[in-house]
């Protein structure tokens, strides 16, 4: 009786979870099918298709996502490490908690986009400006994350630390990092997940390659099919990434 | 035996917004060398601190504290702790949790022998890959008296240990304390509300007042081990111990009415 309710609720959910993505694909094939909207608004999914494959024959495709990727990958791994350290040093040293103090609250509300220009005016149209706006977007998330982790550390545990003779290097080592990591890898979640918007913003403002030059390219010229296999392949990414960071979180913290 | 722990005039006052709270006032007692000793209060009377400053985790204090006629000036590590929350680190198992009590000097080679035995001296064969969160309350316990003993300190410090434990959990980690205590030789203090546990464990009773802690009396408990709960002796200091209590208790509850 149990297991065949078990099955039952199983079904259910696989078919609420899928509800609204076949739902949707549905709609879109009849709507264009049928001529409810103008094709040059939403594409068919012919169109798409027809798009993509011109894409990949021309290697367009591929190499769009990968000059995208590694723009993501160079500023994230740069924001990453820059914001970690400086994390953990506020976290850990109230002289450098007050000297940042200011700085941070004053220049984190500024949205990232907001400095698009002033990185292409400082660093001109190339890959140094897009690599900083990931950079900087990665490192207030990991930076405000590291220092939540590093301070939000049960005193408890330090003071178990203490009574067990450790050195401090041995308290950081083996109680400080270990408690914080859940919060940095809060932030590298974060980081990468915005990461993602931010290169493709960058890249609609100023470049020459990449997922977000590709949808602006396709908008000047009045081709819906090439924006749409651009959105879509955002969106299926962000979808592989936010899936693999879970599974690592889960693996990671298996002890909680 | 000598005496192992002096604790002389001690006083100690925390500041809180501003405002100073004396917690402990003039505490005057020593420990013998492998002497099992309580201290018994009600909550918040200090006893806690007064177990931090022996082992050293206290930053200021008034008075003076002498673990083999040296004073306390810093973490002694003469002492180890078993906190009332076990804390053990939720990310390491049983066997590294208890590890974690040796010091990195200590070669491999001994390492993997002696986090054995002490797995055994607690009764956790089996469990040693176990994560904290996968144990009960009292295993959790043994893992961190284990991760005190380990290391074969002089003097092991209990706050409470077995406070957040069921009753029977309570009285078989009270067993296996005592057992310890006699195979191993070390000087134990107990911090408790449970009265009877005081008496149960200990060759001495130190009870403390009210917030300011002050000693109240300091009793000796001239019962043979193993100690049987229900005899008239063993209700004898009970009866004395609680007396110091619920003397004022009920003084209070005169004038609420």
């Amino acid at each position: 009786m149990l297991s065949a309710n078990a099955s039952k609720n199983r079904i259910l959910d696989l078919l609420t979870f899928s509800f609204f993505p076949i739902a949707l694909i549905l709609l879109w094939f009849l709507s264009t099918k049928f001529g409810w909207v103008k094709a040059s608004i939403i594409p068919a999914p012919k169109t798409v298709k027809e798009s993509l494959s011109y894409l990949l024959e021309k290697n367009i495709f591929v190499e769009d996502a990968l000059c995208s990727l590694s723009r993501i990958l160079k500023g994230f791994a740069l924001g990453a490490s820059v914001g970690i350290v400086l994390g953990v040093l506020v976290g850990m040293l109230p002289v450098v908690d007050n000297l940042t103090k200011v700085f941070i609250a004053l220049f984190r509300p500024v949205p990232i986009i907001a400095l698009i220009p002033l990185f292409i005016l400082w660093l001109g149209i190339g890959e140094e400006s897009k690599v900083m706006v990931i950079a900087l977007g990665t490192f207030w998330a990991l930076l405000i994350n590291t220092i939540d982790g590093i301070k939000g550390v049960d005193k408890k545990l330090i003071e178990l630390g203490i009574n067990l003779g450790k050195s401090k290097k041995e308290i950081v080592k083996s109680i400080v990092f270990p408690a914080a990591f859940p919060s940095i890898y809060t932030g590298i979640r974060i980081g990468i997940t915005s990461s993602i918007g931010f290169v493709i913003t960058a890249e609609m403002i100023a470049a020459s390659a990449g997922v977000g030059y590709r949808i602006m390219y396709a908008r000047n010229m009045a081709m819906p099919g090439i924006l749409f296999v651009g959105i879509i392949e955002i969106g299926l990414f962000g979808l592989v990434v936010d899936l693999l960071v879970l599974k690592l979180q889960k693996y990671l913290f298996r002890y909680r | 035996m000598g005496t192992i722990v002096q604790i002389k005039n001690v006083n100690k006052k925390f500041t809180i917004d501003g405002e100073t709270k004396e917690i402990l006032n003039d505490i005057n007692f020593d420990v013998r060398e492998g002497e099992f000793v309580s201290i018994v209060g009600s909550s918040g009377c200090g006893k806690s601190t007064l177990l931090k400053m022996i082992a050293g985790l206290e930053s200021t204090i008034e008075g003076e504290i002498l673990i083999n006629d040296n004073a306390v000036n810093g973490p002694a590590l003469e002492c180890k702790m078993a906190f009332q929350e076990a804390r053990l680190l939720p990310w390491r198992n049983v066997y590294k949790n208890i590890g974690f009590g040796l010091d990195k000097s200590v070669p491999k080679s001994e390492r993997d022998e002696l986090i054995k035995k002490y797995i055994n001296m607690v009764g956790l064969n089996g469990f040693e890959n176990a994560l904290p969160k996968q144990l009960s309350g009292g295993m959790q316990q043994r893992v961190s008296i284990a991760r005190a003993l380990i290391s074969n300190p002089n003097i092991l410090l209990l706050d409470e240990p077995f406070g957040a434990l069921d009753a029977l959990t309570r009285i078989n980690m009270q067993r296996e304390i005592l057992k310890i205590w006699k195979q191993e030789n070390k000087t134990m203090i107990l911090v408790t509300h449970d009265i009877e546990e005081a008496v149960y464990l200990s060759n001495k009773v130190v009870i403390l007042s009210e917030r300011p802690g002050r000693i109240k009396k300091i009793l000796n408990i001239d019962l043979a081990y193993p100690k049987i709960r229900g005899s008239k002796d063993f209700a004898y200091y009970t009866k004395e111990i609680y007396k110091e209590f619920f003397e004022d208790s009920e003084h209070e509850i005169d004038y609420a009415i």
